[in-house]
């Protein structure tokens, strides 16, 4: 278990938890809810740069303070993805 | 219902002349609108922001009604647009649903369709977009195959290009036979469904289906326990009895359910979809846009650009301004006089110059002919700026810029995508107004509420007169309007910040960034077209009325009939008395006064006034003559910086909200915080001038 905002790049990971109110309903309107699976994209080690991660298709950038409350489990590390 | 959105139940109650009903449902982006607009000869907006149709549009095809829902990813009420899109089908009880697929983004299409042929009884006809430009990113759907599998009937279109469109006509008008079948298993939970479903009563959640009522009460959905509460007692206890004793067996519902649909849209997804490699141009694109440093530069570049050219071909500034201060005044004026504002601004001078010079008739006749001057001065600059706006939305290139620059302005308060509106409020106020449309609507409030106080062009014709009559040496010069401009962005976010807590609804005030990233591609000119043409009909109808006839009211407020007591110099030598406690002379506080008075209009003509007053066409020497100390200077320019939205931007802002209360407090507020500012400053400043 570890902050999505430090999941290593082209990781594949399992969302364990994301946080309520209006930001956990924008994040399931974009597919990332418990259970979904993500793959990282770009996870630049900079404090400010959003984390993009691939679900379901798209892509979508997700800020550094919601990745940091976004709970995963990587269930593996894969190559890098473009 | 938990909530009760006006709109739905206004549209219920003309829909009962529509003979059939049929909704549109897709993600956003889809190319839904486009597809509205296209059926219904364009009377509904197109963006290339996820839910900028939070109205509900509809329009009327013989007595079938269509009606446009808002872009939703899923139907679980968890944003404002699923809770919308779940209202509309059990309000509006359409008899159809034409379901728009991304050909771009088939993946959460495919999801959304799932979610809605659970929920949904009546008949689904699928159509899927952009056909031809998803076939050119490498997206391959298999149609047919998926068209049995769900029992659907799906069809390809490509209404940019016009291709496909007799099957959109098919797709709405004749009744269809299709029988959806797609049976989510939800394992463990079967049993529990199978109880709660047998508490709900089919007929009055029509045409919803009472499998997914059941399901969405275990997920915890918040509109399915508002739709159970409204009809039958018992069921939300039993709902809840059941995911407690669930719960206690390690058993979390929503987890269940979630994972269940997941696995079948992607399920769904690897089967029927083929996702080649997308373009080699957008992925060197997002390599810049996406990169932590280039990203952020390359933004800014592009929005200055942007704003450099938009406000260059539309008045001239600020290429003007840099011609002039390179010394080179003649080429300076060229560009200005052939801006395209210049050119239509001509027009109307020589119009002016043929109404003879006599009467009332004349005075009516000059006032309606300088009221519809301004309007038409406006129009190349909210072209432009809608123009380039849509390329950037439509291309994917503002998505990347509001990423990139989001965690700099999220400090701010301010989202990445509201630094467009924000930067063109530099230039002129109006435009960056009716371009926030391009924000969710709580978010667009505070911006609209906070945008008359960035320092437009007009304003700084004002700032630079003062700062060069009253401040000596280009130092000092530069680090006053430099003052002002910080003091009008602190102003400003200070103002977003109070009209946030005032109007801002259910937004969350703090931007979170959750966005997704639209594949890049090549803007389409029809689409840039239709936004233009679209605003532009928007100013036309809704703004242009009420400009003129404040124009009109103040140009004649002006006119001194004989003598010079006009109203307009009573009211501006009221105005006047505020510039005394700062030891300005009665005279000069009443010209100060009227200026403010005609400035309301057009604030460049603060100066104008001034030049009048002191029979000095020269704008540097006009302002002189007022003979003002650099502190007295220094605090009357804060004064006319935020004393009052220009009339064009009153009315924006107006016809923008449809709320009259909220420009009288905005105009109140700023003329509030002017004259306070003002003081505040004066005081500021002679005591620290009396210390050095």
């Amino acid at each position: 278990m570890t902050a999505l905002s430090r999941a290593p790049e082209g990781a594949r990971v399992r969302v364990r938890s994301v946080p309520g109110g209006s930001v956990g309903g924008m994040l399931k309107s974009r597919g990332i809810m418990p259970g979904s699976v993500l793959t990282i994209v770009s996870n630049p080690s900079v404090p400010w740069s959003p984390v993009i991660v691939k679900v379901m298709g798209t892509r979508v950038a997700v800020g550094r303070d919601v990745a940091n409350s976004i709970e995963v489990e990587v269930l593996s590390e894969g190559e890098p993805v473009s | 219902m938990r909530h009760s959105h006006a709109k739905t139940i206004h549209l219920a109650e003309e829909a009962g002349e529509c003979s059939t009903i049929v909704l549109l449902v897709g993600t956003p982006n889809s190319g839904k609108s486009t597809l509205f607009n296209q059926i219904t000869g364009g009377k509904s907006r197109i963006a290339n922001w996820p839910g900028v149709t939070v109205d509900l549009h509809y329009s009327r095809l013989g007595d079938t009604c269509i009606v446009d829902t808002p872009g939703a990813y899923a139907m679980d009420g968890g944003t404002i647009e699923e809770e919308i899109l779940v209202d509309a089908i059990t309000s509006l009880k359409p008899s159809k649903i034409v379901f728009i697929l991304d050909g771009l983004q088939p993946e959460a299409g495919i999801y959304l369709l799932t979610q809605l042929l659970e929920a949904y009884q009546g008949p689904v006809e699928v159509l899927v977009t952009k056909s031809l430009l998803s076939h050119g990113s490498g997206i391959h759907i298999d149609v047919e195959g998926l068209s049995r599998r769900l029992g659907v009937r799906i069809n390809r279109v490509s209404i940019l290009e016009g291709v496909g469109m007799e099957r959109v006509k098919e797709a709405i008008s004749t009744t269809s036979t299709s029988k959806p079948q797609l049976r989510i298993d939800y394992g463990p939970l079967e049993p529990y469904i199978s109880i709660l479903e047998q508490l709900i009563d089919e007929d009055k959640i029509r045409p919803l289906s009472k499998r997914w009522l059941a399901v969405q009460l275990l997920a915890g959905d918040q509109v399915a326990r508002g739709i159970a509460a409204s009809i039958g007692e018992g069921i939300l206890g039993e709902a809840d009895r059941i995911k407690s004793a669930l719960v206690s067996q390690g058993i979390d519902p929503e987890d269940v359910i979630a994972s269940a649909r997941l696995d079948t849209a992607e399920t769904l997804a690897r089967r029927y979809v083929i996702r080649r490699t997308p373009g080699e141009l957008g992925a060197r694109i997002d390599k810049v846009m996406l990169h932590p440093i280039l990203g952020p530069l390359a933004s800014i570049a592009i929005l200055f650009a942007a704003f450099f050219a938009v406000f260059s071909i539309s008045i001239g500034f600020p290429l003007n301004m840099i011609l002039y201060s390179l010394g080179m005044p003649h080429a300076a004026a060229l560009i200005e006089e052939y801006s395209l504002a210049g050119i239509i601004s001509m027009a109307f001078d020589r119009l002016l110059s043929m109404v003879p010079d006599q009467g009332l008739a004349w005075g009516l006749v000059s006032g309606v002919l300088s009221g519809v001057g301004v309007i038409a001065s406006f129009i190349p600059l909210i072209a432009v700026a809608t123009a380039f706006l849509a390329i950037l939305e439509d291309s994917g290139i503002m998505t990347r810029i509001a990423v990139s620059l989001h965690p700099f302005l999220q400090k701010l308060d301010v989202s990445g995508r509201s630094i467009y509106p924000y930067l063109l409020g530099l230039g002129c106020n109006v435009p960056a107004i009716i371009t926030s449309r391009l924000l969710p609507a709580g978010e667009r409030m505070r911006v609209i509420f906070s945008i008359p106080f960035v320092i437009c062009s007009a304003r700084l014709i004002v700032l630079l007169a003062f700062v060069s009559a009253f401040f000596k040496g280009p130092l000092t010069q530069a680090v006053v309007a430099a003052s002002i401009y910080t003091l009008s962005a602190l102003v400003a976010l200070i103002t977003a910040r109070i009209a946030h807590r005032i109007y801002g609804g259910e937004d969350p005030g703090k931007p979170y960034l959750v966005m997704e990233l639209p594949l890049m591609h090549k803007p389409s000119m029809r689409v840039v077209w239709w936004s233009v043409r679209s605003s532009l009909a928007h100013f036309i109808r809704k703004m242009a009325g009420p400009i003129t006839v404040a124009a009109v009211i103040i140009w004649l407020l002006l006119q001194a009939p004989g003598s010079g007591a006009s109203l307009g110099h009573t009211i501006g030598s009221t105005l006047g008395t505020i510039f005394e406690p700062l030891g300005v002379g009665e005279e000069q506080a009443q010209i100060l006064g009227l200026a403010g008075i005609a400035g309301s209009m057009v604030k460049e003509v603060i100066v104008e006034t001034i030049g009048v007053a002191y029979g000095s066409p020269d704008p540097r020497e006009a302002v002189a003559a007022l003979g003002l100390t650099p502190v007295q200077a220094y605090s009357i320019l804060v004064f006319f910086m935020f004393y009052t939205p220009c009339i064009a931007t009153a009315v924006a802002v107006y016809s923008e909200t449809g709320r009259p209360r909220l420009l009288a407090s905005l105009i109140a507020y700023s003329l509030a915080v002017a004259v306070a500012l003002m003081y505040i400053t004066y005081a500021i400043l002679e005591v620290a001038t009396r210390w050095l």
